[in-house]
């Protein structure tokens, strides 16, 4: 397979914060483009630190990455939308502030559709980010993200605070909204109920990939995906 | 895209600081108001506030400058600033561009308090003009020459001045960025403070030491402003009126300026861990 057909190749990525402690070690895998990736893996295993430094936002690492046939750089970042786990807009802005900073800068960006989630999440455009509540918040972020026609989405724990109800709304609006052809990485601990919706994992554990493999393949091996992920973190922390 | 991101941080700049400036508009409307008042102690508490609202804002500035700064740059919004499409370069001459103009502002508003009381005060019985021909005149007593040097004279150090606060802003934005990379963030905000202050101490330093061995000095005469090393001829003009600035200073700070802009471009596009 050509390098561009690859919408991820990782080669001996190393990330630590402190010294002595890697987040993540030698880890080399390859995501094939046009996949809905399940990233998964218990808390501290490096899902959040592997998305950070996809999306740019750490550099402090050693190791080569390719994205859609690019380093990570101008580039990959006009094609990547990243969703991080915490609040990044500012106090200052309301919806309609965000929505025109992704439209200035984004090529990609499309506004009116944005404007349509707004009216689906019955947001208020001119009400601040402050004054929102946390799913309010997370709302503004998702919709901002999945206005995006981009080659690459990386959604850091896109369900973790919102209650079951919404979830299912939100996590049909993220599959029913994200370009088609693109590629699609999605950090959650909710294996079984995006199980039927990814055609990909990724199993992270102690900073080491334990599985990369269709969802196919686990299939035909006759387990479930949770039983996958049981007996692999299981192993995982027998290791340690 | 540079532009977009100087417009976009000039609109946070305003929204961070508006209040302040609002403040100091409000106070001078206040004071332009009290000149219709008998009551001289509204006028002198009006003319106070401008003044204390206008070093105030000077305060603010910086302050918001550094907190602005570290928030955008390398706190949660930088989850934003850091995966827009733009070069670190354009994210880093933006914030140092955007950042010089609010304090330049601050600084313009300083002046224009003083100024605009001093006239305010001296306007009512016109005697403004008697105390400029006064202190013109004391100069004048020193032996030093003519009233285009001393117009000169204070464009030049006018300049010089705001140039040096553009400059002092680098030396905060590269202070930030050391205090976000390892080792140096063990001393979070406080770190920022000291490794302000050890940058300015080391190249205030290095400029006195350059100027001890090359003294680049500024003349200004009726005839206009000239550059010199001759020491010699230096002493002669200054004994003919002539007034002089220092510029090794200024040449050695405008250096040091692109290498430190370089370097928190690179400490930014190679070290940064986002929190």
């Amino acid at each position: 397979m050509a390098e561009t057909e690859y919408a991820i190749k990782v080669r001996n990525l190393n990330k630590s914060y402190v010294k002595g402690r890697p987040v993540l070690e030698d880890v080399s895998f390859d995501i094939p483009e046009g996949k809905i990736v399940g990233l998964l893996g218990p808390n501290g295993c490096g899902k959040t630190t592997l998305l950070k430094i996809l999306s740019g936002c750490i550099h402090d690492y050693s190791g080569k990455i390719i994205i859609n046939g690019n380093p990570p750089g101008v580039v990959t970042k006009a094609s990547t939308a990243f969703l991080p786990d915490s609040t990044y807009l500012a106090d200052y802005f309301r919806t309609i502030d965000a929505i025109d900073y992704f439209n200035d800068f984004f090529y990609d960006f499309d506004k009116n559709k944005a404007m349509e989630f707004v009216q689906r999440f019955h947001l208020d455009p001119k009400q601040k980010i402050k004054t929102m509540s946390k799913g309010m918040q997370e709302k503004v972020q998702l919709l901002l993200v999945m206005s995006r026609k981009a080659r690459l989405y990386l959604l850091d724990e896109p369900l973790g605070g919102v209650d079951p109800a919404a979830r299912e709304n939100i996590l049909n609006l993220i599959m029913s909204n994200y370009a088609e052809k693109s590629t699609l990485m999605l950090s959650t601990h909710m294996v079984n109920d995006l199980e039927s919706s990814f055609n990909h994992i990724l199993i992270l554990g102690h900073g080491h990939v334990l599985v990369n493999t269709s969802v196919d393949n686990v299939r035909k091996s006759g387990k479930s995906l949770e039983e996958v992920f049981k007996e692999v973190i299981g192993n995982d922390w027998e290791v340690d | 895209m540079t532009g977009k991101l100087i417009k976009h941080d000039l609109i946070a700049g305003a929204r961070r600081m508006g209040n302040i400036y609002l403040a100091a508009f409000i106070a001078c409307g206040a004071m332009l108001l009290s000149a219709f008042l008998k009551s001289g102690f509204l006028r002198f508490l009006c003319s106070a506030a401008v003044i204390v609202i206008a070093f105030i804002a000077v305060i603010v500035t910086f302050v918001s400058v550094v907190f602005g700064a570290n928030k955008s740059l390398f706190g949660r919004e930088g989850y934003l600033t850091q995966t827009l499409p733009v070069r670190t370069s354009s994210l880093i001459f933006s914030k140092w561009l955007t950042s010089s103009f609010w304090v330049l502002i601050s600084y313009a508003l300083v002046a224009v308090a003083f100024v605009g009381v001093f006239v305010y005060w001296t306007s009512e019985n016109q005697d403004g003009a008697e105390i400029y021909d006064m202190i013109y005149q004391l100069l004048q007593g020193f032996g030093i020459g003519a009233e285009s040097i001393y117009q000169k004279y204070l464009i030049v150090s006018a300049v010089i001045g705001l140039f040096n606060a553009c400059i002092f802003v680098m030396f905060i934005l590269f202070a930030i960025t050391l205090s976000n990379i390892r080792p140096f963030h063990r001393l979070g905000s406080f770190g920022v403070i000291l490794y302000l202050m050890l940058t300015v101490a080391v190249i205030q330093g290095a400029t006195y030491g350059l100027e001890s061995l090359c003294d680049v000095t500024l003349l200004i005469q009726e005839s206009g402003i000239t550059m010199l090393v001759d020491q010699a001829a230096i002493s002669n003009a200054v004994q003919n009126g002539a007034l002089t600035i220092g510029f090794t200073g200024v040449y050695f700070k405008a250096i040091v300026t692109v290498f430190l802009y370089i370097l928190t471009v690179q400490l930014t596009e190679t070290k940064i861990n986002l929190k």
